[in-house]
């Protein structure tokens, strides 16, 4: 158990260590809220090279990339749960960032493990008694480093997740071809129709997920995203629904000046 | 204006590593390859005109985000809101420096 300031919930493991402060909660607005969870992993990839900020909490047009996650996530009202999963040493930057900029939702930080798969095993663990009690019917998870999920995304994979068992924004992936050993695009042969980029959030219902994640700890497997793991370990069909051509990962130096760019334009509202 | 790092690939030297930001309000200035030294920058032409249009946005929401402030941190809103105000002349002052200087 770990704290990391005052006025969130820190959990490692699902226990909460310090109680909310302010006036915010009690002046929070009410309203119905759904039985989804939403997770944000921020985890990072545990390859960074320089000792700078992780990504997912980069200042982007006014706030951190993590917040504007959970701005868009928190928009609907499919979803009543957040979760954010963190490294230990982003704990306190983490709670932070939320009492700051996502004060009107209540967010459990999650301290996550070294790879992507254990972090989504940690946020399934603190979920797994509302899971099990069925508070919380549908999981969708969200790579932190993806800045531009609208709304309309999140709203897109529960609900399909709801009715069929899963759900991956997918996008046609025209203009991407393989590289061969000198570096070269290689021209593809056959078929390349069907070929798609998958993005996140992806959503399950939420007891197959949790199954499937106990299967593949039995079995000592590791996915390398949460539509391969749950395909792998559960009988859930996964539908495609379609994703957005903003919703990239930051690795370039131009990817932040263009989210930049579409959120003014957008006048700091996503659909 | 206010400075960070954080891991990007660089379009100029290919390689993974720490670049250096410059933010300014709430816009992105400029990024630095800290392996190269090759600069990415708003462009220039429209930077001021950006700058404003976000200053004024800025200017314009700030008391709706003072207010929720106070509601969630009422005690950390009001012992800071002093040394807040008097900083804001100072800071604009800086931003609009690093927007007019000289590529
Ligand atoms: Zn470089």
């Amino acid at each position: 158990m770990e704290d990391a300031g005052a006025g969130r919930r820190i959990y490692r493991r699902g226990v909460p260590s310090t109680p909310s402060s302010g006036l915010g909660p009690f002046l929070r607005r009410r309203r119905p809220r759904g039985t989804a969870a939403a997770v944000v992993l921020a985890g990072g990839s545990g390859t960074r090279v320089g000792a700078g900020l992780n990504k997912v909490y980069l200042p982007l047009a006014g706030r951190r990339v993590v917040s504007w996650s959970f701005t868009w996530a928190g928009q609907g009202s499919e979803i009543g749960r957040f979760v954010l999963v963190v490294r230990p040493e982003d704990a306190e930057l983490a709670t932070q960032t939320l009492r700051r900029e996502a004060a009107h939702l209540k967010v459990d930080v999650v301290v996550g493990g070294g790879t992507r798969h254990e972090s989504e095993e940690a946020a399934l663990a603190h979920l797994a008694p509302s899971i099990d009690s069925g508070d919380v019917e549908v999981v969708a998870i969200h790579d932190g480093a993806r800045r531009l999920a609208g709304p309309s995304l999140w709203r897109a994979v529960v609900q399909t997740a709801a009715a069929v068992g899963g759900a991956v924004p997918a996008l046609p992936a025209s203009g991407v071809l393989p590289v061969g050993d000198d570096g070269h695009p290689v021209p593809p042969r056959g078929q390349t129709e069907g070929l798609t980029r998958v993005q996140t959030p992806q959503a399950f219902r939420a007891k197959d997920l949790l199954a499937a994640y106990d299967a593949a700890r039995e079995a000592g497997y590791q996915g390398t995203d949460t539509a391969c793991s749950a395909e792998s370990f559960s009988g859930l069909v996964v539908q495609a629904v379609a994703g957005s051509r903003t919703n990239l990962k930051v690795t370039y130096p131009h990817d932040l000046f263009l989210a930049e760019r579409l959120l003014a334009a957008a006048k700091y509202r996503l659909a | 204006m206010v400075s960070s790092t954080t891991d990007l690939t660089c379009v100029a030297c290919g390689q993974e590593c720490e670049h250096e930001l410059v933010i300014v309000g709430r816009l992105l200035h400029s990024t630095r390859c800290t392996a190269c030294g090759h600069v990415v920058r708003h462009e220039q032409r429209d930077l001021m005109s950006a700058y404003l249009r976000d200053l004024e946005h800025r200017l314009l929401t700030k008391p709706q985000r003072l207010v929720r402030r106070a509601v969630s941190e009422p005690l950390t809103f009001l012992l800071g809101l002093p040394a807040a105000v008097l900083r804001q002349p100072g800071k604009i002052v800086e931003e609009l420096k690093t927007v007019l200087r000289p590529r």
